[in-house]
């Protein structure tokens, strides 16, 4: 079973089935919606997933559904899929940041491998998103410090940086790393860097 | 139709007409210039011959003087003979006498006028006053000049002169003419020349001549007019005279010179003196000109025959012209008629090929829907059958639904290729119903990419006319792109096309309307003129063509506005009254 749901959208529900079929085969889990107004309905933010979304569809497009998504601050990668290759379009979608642009008939070697690019995708966004949190916990002054470790600096160079006694930076740290859940150093600092990118 | 035949009825007869009065004139003109010919030759050959025969009694007197001159005294005797075998020769000379002028005493006039006056038979005693002739003739002279002044003084003068003529010979005896009151005429004549003079006789003149001197003898020829020519010598056609100082010598008004002559042309004439005589005769020939004679009846009536015959001809040749150009010009029309089909034909053909492009995208999307599916579908059955433990029933399942999505795909294309076609119309009865559908389906992806909602209202009794399906699929498509058209640009929200069939009374209608801002009245009218249209892009020839596409099955389309807003066509068809199931399924499998 793949570590995410994929969510499929397609007004026709023949292509719907088939492809929730064909992924199936690959263990990837498939929840299929018929129109984008239903998935906007039931989206839930707490269940991250790759979309994949018919570019052309009455009444919301494909685009217009992944624009609507992010006004929401949902940012999951999606693949479009679309019944003929119109450039301006593809464009138009890549401008848009979406993570690959499809054309019907999908090949089903073609499509799991831009799902499998999708929950990577996914993956590191869900990491950087993580980063954050965490480091917005962190005073002012916690993160000027946590900067200064990832600089490789030792505490007594930052105490003496920061004009303050050594103990103060320790209990600095200390903070740190109970906010951040972590006492590893290297941790702190891929954090630091994730959230900072 | 029946004006250019009348008109060249019209033309015939004025050109009958206009032929017919030119042969009259030209048939005047010849006849009269013919006719007068005639005479005139007619009149130089009498004249000659009377000119002729007077030359012969000038030589018979020269002879008879010659005679008498021979001898001394006169051989009366002889005389006679010849003057009776003249006479009996030349019948129109009716009377010879050879007379003696002179009186042998030479006494006074009013002495010889008495012996004149007792001499009524004097005749009897001509040998003895032969002699006194001889005798007297050198007084003659005087003699003459006072017979003459006897003539001359009155009547008393001419019963005084007749003494003064003293016949010598005479034949016929007794055909005798009153010679008295000539005889200072005949003195007066120069010897050796002849004088005409009248006569008492009708149609009669005389010649006289006298003889040498110093005989006072004169010859006296008394000339009948009537026979110088020979009955058929005289013209029965003309009007002859011959006159001598005025007086009537002849007059022969000619047989068959019927009525009076045409007024309008003047008659020919010809006189001539007849030479030889004193110039004092006169031949004159005059010819009537009867209309019949200048405008023969027969010729003008056989001229009118041919004319109208002629006519008749150019009118019939004039004719069969009008009806070739016009056979010609239908079979123009005809030909034009085809070739406008035939473009019609290639428009419809054109204009569906350039629908197709606009349609292309939503049947792509159509079409690739099954393709996906089906693609789809078996690459996961072809994992599930790579499978340690292959699932046969999921695969079956997958198999059947793919069946199903190619066939939904092929039925797609076959629309497809039947829309593009450029099959001649096969007008057959058609269910419009079917027809109704079938553009549906081809256009429904179109229209709901656009957010236009098609609503059907079909009629449940499966109305059918005769029709080319495509061509009337063609009808609707445009119909439903141009309310798309209009919906999009007018940005209407709700957008909806409804299409209805219906049976009403003998016609089926199929109704396409729209919710939209309907057709502006100044479009209305101007809506099926080729070449004009409100799109920006447009060529105007939609809503002609589908206005020739209906027509062409005998129906009609109208144009108008919905009373709740919108425009609405209404197509009207006759209604085919044939099997629906048969119709139907025809154009399913076909």
């Amino acid at each position: 079973m793949s570590r995410y749901q994929v969510y499929l959208i397609d007004d026709d529900e023949a292509v719907r089935e088939a492809l929730a079929f064909l992924l199936g085969t690959y263990g990837i889990s498939v929840e299929t919606f018929g129109d984008p107004q239903t998935f906007l309905a039931h989206v839930d933010e707490a269940k991250p997933g790759v979309l994949v979304v018919d570019l052309r569809m009455p009444e919301v497009s494909g685009l217009q559904l992944y624009q609507r998504l992010a006004e929401r601050g949902i940012d999951w990668p999606t693949v479009m899929i679309t019944g003929h290759g119109d450039v301006a379009a593809c464009r138009r979608a890549f401008k848009a940041g979406i993570q690959d642009f499809l054309t019907k008939p999908v090949d089903g070697e073609v499509l799991v491998e831009a799902l499998q690019q999708g929950f990577s995708s996914l993956d590191s966004r869900l990491e950087k998103r993580e980063a954050r949190a965490l480091l917005a916990k962190l005073t002012e002054r916690e993160r000027e410090v946590l900067d200064m470790v990832a600089r490789g600096w030792a505490s007594k160079e930052i105490a003496a940086s920061l004009e303050v006694s050594a103990r103060t930076i320790d209990a600095h740290r200390a903070k740190i790393a109970e906010k951040l859940g972590t006492s590893s150093v290297a941790e702190q600092v891929r954090l630091a860097l994730l959230s900072g990118a | 139709m029946t004006s250019p035949l009348s008109t060249s009825r019209l033309l015939g007869l004025a050109l009958w007409l206009a032929a017919l009065l030119a042969f009259a004139l030209y048939s005047v003109e010849t006849s009269k210039a013919r006719l007068a010919g005639e005479l005139e030759v007619t009149g130089r050959t009498l004249h000659r011959l009377i000119s002729q025969r007077a030359a012969q009694h000038d030589a018979h007197m020269t002879s008879l003087i010659a005679l008498t001159s021979g001898a001394e005294p006169a051989p009366l005797g002889a005389v006679r003979q010849v003057m009776e075998s003249i006479v009996r020769f030349y019948p129109r000379i009716a009377w010879i006498a050879l007379v003696s002028l002179g009186e042998a005493g030479g006494g006074a006039g009013p002495a010889t006028g008495g012996a004149g006056a007792a001499s009524g038979s004097g005749a009897e005693s001509g040998a003895g006053g032969m002699g006194a002739a001889s005798a007297g003739a050198a007084d003659a002279g005087s003699a003459a000049e006072a017979g003459v002044a006897g003539t001359a003084s009155g009547a008393s003068g001419a019963a005084a002169g007749a003494g003064g003529v003293r016949m010598l010979v005479e034949v016929p005896e007794g055909g005798g003419e009153d010679l008295v009151p000539l005889r200072g005429a005949i003195s007066e004549q120069l010897r050796g020349k002849i004088g005409v003079h009248a006569s008492g006789k009708n149609g009669r003149y005389l010649l006289a001549k006298r003889a040498q001197a110093p005989s006072d003898a004169a010859l006296v020829f008394g000339i009948d007019a009537a026979l110088l020519l020979e009955p058929e010598e005289r013209p029965a056609w003309a009007h002859l005279r011959l006159t001598l100082d005025g007086q009537t010598l002849l007059d022969l008004p000619g047989d068959d010179v019927l009525g009076a002559g045409a007024s309008f042309v003047q008659p020919p004439h010809f006189e001539k003196v007849i030479d030889g005589e004193g110039q004092r005769i006169l031949l004159s020939l005059d010819r009537a000109l009867p209309l019949d004679a200048l405008l023969p009846l027969r010729s003008l009536l056989g001229f009118a025959v041919l004319a109208g015959l002629a006519s008749f001809a150019l009118m019939f040749a004039l004719r069969q012209r009008a009806a070739a150009q016009q056979s010609q010009q239908v079979a123009r029309q005809a030909e034009a008629r085809a070739l406008l089909q035939e473009r019609e034909t290639l428009l419809a053909h054109a204009s569906r090929v350039n629908a197709m492009g606009e349609l292309a995208s939503g049947i792509a999307h159509e079409l690739t829907q099954p393709l996906t599916a089906v693609l789809s579908r078996s690459q996961a059955a072809l994992r599930l059958a790579g499978a340690e433990k292959p699932d046969l029933g999921m695969i079956t399942q997958a198999l059947d639904v793919n069946v199903r999505e190619a066939k939904r795909a092929g039925e797609m294309l076959k629309r497809m290729r039947d829309y593009a076609s450029n099959k001649a119309p096969e007008p057959k009865p058609s269910a419009l119903n079917g027809i109704v559908s079938e553009i549906v389906a081809l256009t429904a992806a179109d229209l709901e990419r656009r957010g236009v909602k098609l609503e059907l209202d079909l009629a449940v009794e499966a109305p059918e006319a005769v029709v080319d399906p495509i061509e009337m699929e063609q009808v609707l498509h445009n119909l439903i792109r141009n309310a798309a058209d209009a919906l999009e640009a007018a940005g209407i929200l709700d957008a909806r096309i409804s299409i209805a069939t219906k049976i009403v009374g003998e016609d089926v209608k199929i109704e396409v309307a729209d919710n939209g801002p309907g057709i502006a009245p100044d479009v209305l009218p101007k809506l099926f003129v080729p070449f004009f249209t409100t799109k920006a892009d447009g060529m105007g020839l939609g809503l002609s063509l589908c206005q020739t596409l209906v027509e062409r099955v005998d129906g009609r389309i109208e144009a108008g506005n919905a009373a709740v807003g919108g425009a609405r066509f209404v197509i009207t068809l006759p209604r085919a009254k044939s099997r629906n199931a048969e119709a139907m399924s025809g154009r399913q499998d076909g």
